[in-house]
């Protein structure tokens, strides 16, 4: 079970007259906060308004729950950092002589643009909520599923699943994490061969100029590849479906990926046109 | 509309019924209201741009206990975040998403991608040409919701207090 630290308002101190903090152990979510809730949380916990906080306090309680915390969630380490640096930056700004105007006790406000970026924040965290009710109650509704074909297709006639680009990337990823997959390239010779996306092309072509289709998974298979050359294969497969030379094809959800070539005239190839709409159905390859 | 199991567009019921569009909506308001006045187990919803026959919101529960293993996954709070940030301010890209979030988020968008709620749709004309995204008819119909326009509005933050943010916590 993973741990982390909230920082809480405790009540005012004799040393610094304001209020000092006190960690509490709080367990998974609370971990992945970004370092906007962070700083939203200390300023819910002075309970003033955004535009009284004090950014020598902010500062100093930031990097005092950075330094408190044991596990910090190492991809948002770097968020952390940035945002510390930040504040750290702010005030030495503060250093210059300037008019701006100060808080009631001599401290100087937040500058605009962490104002800004922070209600910025608060409006989406908020939406973000009010989706997540959405979703709740998206999920009281239920209604009926598509039903199944209801006779087999005519024999000899395969029905073809749209595929989506999400498919393709899915497919070839199990056929390249596999333990036994792809051979590292051997240490001791010392020109490996060249692959290149346009080499690959053409094998494609060739290959398929003489089935009418291949599958995914028995392209791969077909003999053990330098991972290098998977991935360039597998790119090579993308950019001839981007350009409408391949035509990629599933019959079934879990069914091997059949890519077979278009019957294409030369001006066929076309830049990727735009998809649909936003709100729209995802295109299908 | 109950065969089908997809939303059913307005336009099947004008070309199948032969009526005009300013017809079958009527029809389809009327028939709507019918459902709910019933308050029976069944209602008519526009989800995704279409109609379709939904259950009555107030069996969710009891519903929900008979068919435990529909239960969606849900999203992590990064990838819900993200996924609000770009159905507010779509077509928008990582970078931004990120500095609005103060936090990366590749992590969450490609997960919001694998689910099928968002997709790429061209690439902003700035060094790098990120992708920009947008949400997806699949979108709609995970929050059941008929358009983008059903999106509650973005409240504005000027004056919070504090105890409205303790909504939020």
């Amino acid at each position: 079970m993973v741990a982390g630290v909230v920082a809480e308002p405790f009540g005012p101190t004799e040393e610094s007259g304001e209020n000092a903090f006190t960690v509490e152990w709080v367990a998974g979510e609370e971990l992945r906060k970004g370092p906007l809730s962070v700083l939203w949380t200390l300023i819910e916990g002075y309970q003033v308004d955004i535009f009284s906080v004090s950014l020598e306090r902010i500062t100093r309680d930031f990097i005092a729950y950075l330094q408190a915390r044991p596990a910090l969630d190492l991809r948002l380490a770097s968020d952390f950092a940035l945002m510390a640096a930040n504040l750290i930056y702010y005030k030495s700004r503060e250093l210059l002589p300037h008019t701006e105007n100060e808080l009631d006790d001599g401290e100087t406000p937040l500058p605009p643009e962490l104002v800004w970026q922070l209600l910025e924040f608060k409006k989406f965290q908020l939406a973000a909520a009010r989706i997540r009710e959405m979703e709740e109650a998206a999920g009281e509704i239920f209604y009926r599923p598509p039903p199944p074909p209801a006779e087999p297709p005519p024999a000899g006639e395969e029905p073809l699943l749209d595929v989506r680009l999400m498919d393709l990337i899915m497919a070839f990823s199990r056929v390249y994490f596999r333990p036994d997959a792809g051979a590292e390239p051997q240490k001791e010779i010392v020109a490996s061969e060249q692959f290149t996306v346009t080499d690959k092309m053409d094998w494609l072509r060739l290959r398929l100029a003489t089935v009418e289709s291949l599958g995914l998974f028995e392209l791969f298979n077909e003999r053990v590849m330098a991972r290098l050359e998977m991935v360039v294969t597998f790119l090579a497969i993308l950019e001839m479906v981007k350009q409408r030379l391949l035509y990629a094809a599933q019959q079934g959800l879990f069914h091997d990926i059949r890519l077979s070539l278009r019957a294409a005239p030369a001006d066929a190839i076309q830049a990727a046109a735009p998809d649909s709409p936003p709100g729209g159905d995802t295109p299908s390859v | 509309m109950f065969a089908s199991g997809e939303p059913v567009k307005l336009s099947f019921f004008e070309t199948v019924a032969g009526l005009e569009k300013v017809d079958a909506e009527i029809i389809m308001e009327s028939l709507r209201d019918e459902y709910r006045e019933r308050s029976g187990g069944i209602v008519l919803r526009e989800i995704a741009g279409g109609y379709i026959l939904t259950t009555h919101e107030q069996y969710g529960a009891r519903l929900n206990e008979v068919f435990r293993e529909r239960k969606r996954e849900t999203l992590s709070r990064a990838s819900l975040e993200s996924l609000a940030i770009i159905a507010y301010k779509q077509p928008i890209t990582i970078p931004e998403i990120d500095e609005i979030r103060g936090a990366g988020s590749r992590a969450a968008v490609f997960q919001l991608l694998r689910k099928s709620l968002i997709k790429g749709y061209g690439k902003k004309e700035v060094p790098g040409h990120p992708t920009l995204y947008v949400t997806t008819a699949e979108f709609l119909r995970h929050f059941a919701i008929n358009s983008l326009a059903d999106l509650p509005a973005l409240q504005e933050i000027k004056n919070l207090q504090f105890e409205d943010l303790e909504a939020v916590r």
